[in-house]
């Protein structure tokens, strides 16, 4: 069972990387073998808490895509957009960062690559207005969704999985990570006004051509556009207080996802159909590959090499911490950081055992959250989300992004991405590394 | 009946190196034909040029309806575009995935490939892909007024609504 296990990881990550086959059909056929080779039996995939299918993830997802979906159709992301530009009075600098802020917002609170799917068209018309050159405006935004998402819980998928397994809630991580994300992005800022600051200037004229733009006009349904910002609202709110009532993640965004498709008068046969399925699917495969090599004992391995090259201590693990943080980084912009996350989760767990001296499947949040664990926890999330922006292939948003501008006609090529994601991935990745051993190992502010 | 009895002889031809300019020109000028057949030395059709294709060439890929709305002015907005896409040619706008009929295809068949594709007019090509004519959904509809009985072509005028 072991090396059965084994193999279908194996070689469903190296297809998944290929990129060669659809890797929601590698995670779907995989989960396929797990089942029909025994490997894990159909209840264990679909009940076990430890091995299976990780419910409140993909209820969570699927439902942050419907009000995502209602969302869109009101234009608010267009008129925030076009606002914008006309606030920035046409300065090409100025635009710049205030759609990268915008892009970091939207993208800590919805789906990144609908962020950036909403923003994109409006940066190529802001650019064409203005007459310049819209690659570096566009992968800016892309970088900007990579580091807002991580920002909340719901910002980015690692970090839902991560929040899920190690059952943190939407306060930890505003409470750890959006600080560590608004350094970031101020340094970012900072750093951008560098090299571009004197760089982008348009003339006058053009700039006049951006104020007679009417970004009321992107609007399209206001009443829907009061209704999604009420419900989005409560349910930003019911994030922050499900802690304290003791719910699920996945049952707040349910609970506004039901309301907003009550309320919003819209047909729920196409919302549905516009939810993400090759995602959710690509999630649920997942789950139950991984179930298969946390039952045969692979993580277990994996994770007593994990201790024997950082030695974590129960009161201490600090170098498993910095180690976490680079490994998901560098992992991350070569591999799709949903696998990467879904493997290292399970293996954190197993560690937790191992390090606490219990015995399997008992560790408790007490271990799970022990404040010497919890750097451990939030160096995977930040380095898995961060990682993203080190390759235009590191997260779906870069994806996006080279390709929506290739399609109007502005190629990025894989060197130009790199050209300034990777110095952004290192740069970011090594301001996280301060950031964590400063808060948790010099001031121990857990 | 076959589509070669009723089918358009007088068509709009261009050769692929034809430019934008000219396109234009053509489909504009020309009172009835909506589509520009792109063809070689010996009239074998390469591709076809609608005016869809044309208006589709002066839009941006990220243009959409809303963001349109909020230009205050589209006709300077449109003559920028006209001047940017200028230099491409025939070939780089036609369409070459082609829905065709022969010759000897009936009428019937004309009329549930146009129903099936949704395109307005169908080139006619014979054996040699060398075109022949077109035959539009209008034509369908004249020649089946024609053999049916009861029909007047002449009752309906089109109304003047400027005269209203």
């Amino acid at each position: 069972m072991f090396w059965i296990a084994t193999t279908i990881f194996l070689v469903a990550y190296a297809l998944i990387i290929s990129e060669k086959i659809h890797k929601t059909k590698v995670a779907m056929f995989g989960a396929a073998l797990i089942l029909i080779t025994k490997v894990l039996h159909q209840e264990e995939a679909f009940d076990s808490l430890e091995l299976g299918v990780d419910w409140n993830v993909i209820f969570l997802l699927i439902s942050m895509m419907i009000i995502i979906n209602i969302m869109t159709k009101t234009g608010v992301f267009q008129y925030v957009a076009i606002k914008c530009a006309k606030l920035a009075k046409g300065e090409p600098f100025r635009i710049m960062i205030l759609f990268a802020v915008i892009t970091a917002i939207g993208s800590a609170f919805l789906d990144n690559v609908t962020t950036v799917l909403l923003l994109v068209p409006v940066t190529l018309f802001i650019a064409d207005q203005l007459e310049i050159n819209p690659i570096p405006y566009l992968i800016t935004e892309a970088l900007a969704s990579n580091i807002g998402g991580t920002a909340t819980l719901i910002g980015d998928p690692p970090n839902i999985m991560i929040a899920s397994k190690a059952g943190l809630n939407f306060m930890d991580f505003i409470v750890h990570l959006a600080p560590a994300i608004i350094i970031i992005f101020l340094f970012w800022m900072l750093a951008w006004k560098i090299i571009f600051g004197n760089r982008l200037h348009v003339r006058d004229e053009l700039k006049k051509r951006i104020m007679t733009l009417e970004e009321k006009e992107q609007i399209k349904d206001v009443p829907l556009l009061k209704k999604s910002l009420v419900v989005l609202g409560l349910t930003i709110l019911g994030f922050m207080l499900h802690g304290f009532f003791h719910y699920e993640p996945a049952t707040v965004a349910l609970m506004g996802a039901t309301t907003l498709l009550l309320v919003s008068g819209e047909e729920p046969h196409s919302i549905l159909a516009d939810v993400e399925w090759p995602t959710i699917f690509f999630f649920i495969g997942l789950f139950i590959i991984i179930g298969g090599i946390v039952k045969v004992g692979l993580v277990e391995d994996m994770s007593r090499a994990m201790i024997a090259v950082t030695d974590p201590q129960p009161d201490n693990m600090k170098l498993l911490s910095m180690v976490m943080l680079w490994f998901s980084a560098i992992s991350s912009a070569v591999v799709d950081n949903i696998p990467f996350v879904a493997t290292m989760n399970p293996l954190i767990i197993d560690m937790i055992h191992k390090v606490y001296d219990l015995a399997p499947g008992t560790a408790t949040a007490e271990h799970i959250q022990h404040l010497a664990v919890m750097p451990v926890w939030w160096s995977l999330a930040l380095g898995a989300c961060l990682g993203g922006n080190g390759s235009p292939i590191g997260a779906s948003a870069n994806v996006i992004v080279v390709g929506l501008s290739e399609k109007a006609g502005h190629k990025i090529s894989f060197g130009q991405f790199l050209k300034y994601g990777l110095p952004v991935m290192l740069f970011t990745v090594f301001l996280s590394m301060i950031y964590v051993y400063v808060r948790y190992y010099v001031f121990k502010l857990y | 009946m076959d589509v070669v009895k009723c089918m358009r002889t007088q068509v709009l031809l261009a050769k692929p190196n034809s430019d934008y300019k000219s396109l234009l020109c053509k489909i504009t000028g020309s009172t009835i034909p909506r589509q520009i057949y792109v063809v070689d030395e010996s009239y074998k059709l390469l591709g076809i040029v609608t005016s869809l294709d044309l208006l589709k060439e002066l839009i941006p890929s990220y243009m959409n309806a809303d963001l349109a709305r909020s230009i205050t002015d589209g006709a300077d907005f449109l003559q920028k575009q006209v001047e940017k896409v200028k230099d491409k040619c025939a070939s780089d706008i036609m369409a070459t995935k082609i829905k065709f009929l022969h010759p000897h295809n009936q009428l019937f068949e004309a009329d549930a490939l146009i129903a099936e594709t949704g395109f307005n007019t169908l080139p006619i090509l014979d054996e040699e892909g060398k075109i022949l004519g077109e035959i539009n959904r209008r034509e369908i509809l004249v020649r089946l007024v024609n053999n049916c009985t009861g029909f007047n072509l002449n009752d309906e005028k089109p109304v003047d609504l400027s005269l209203l």
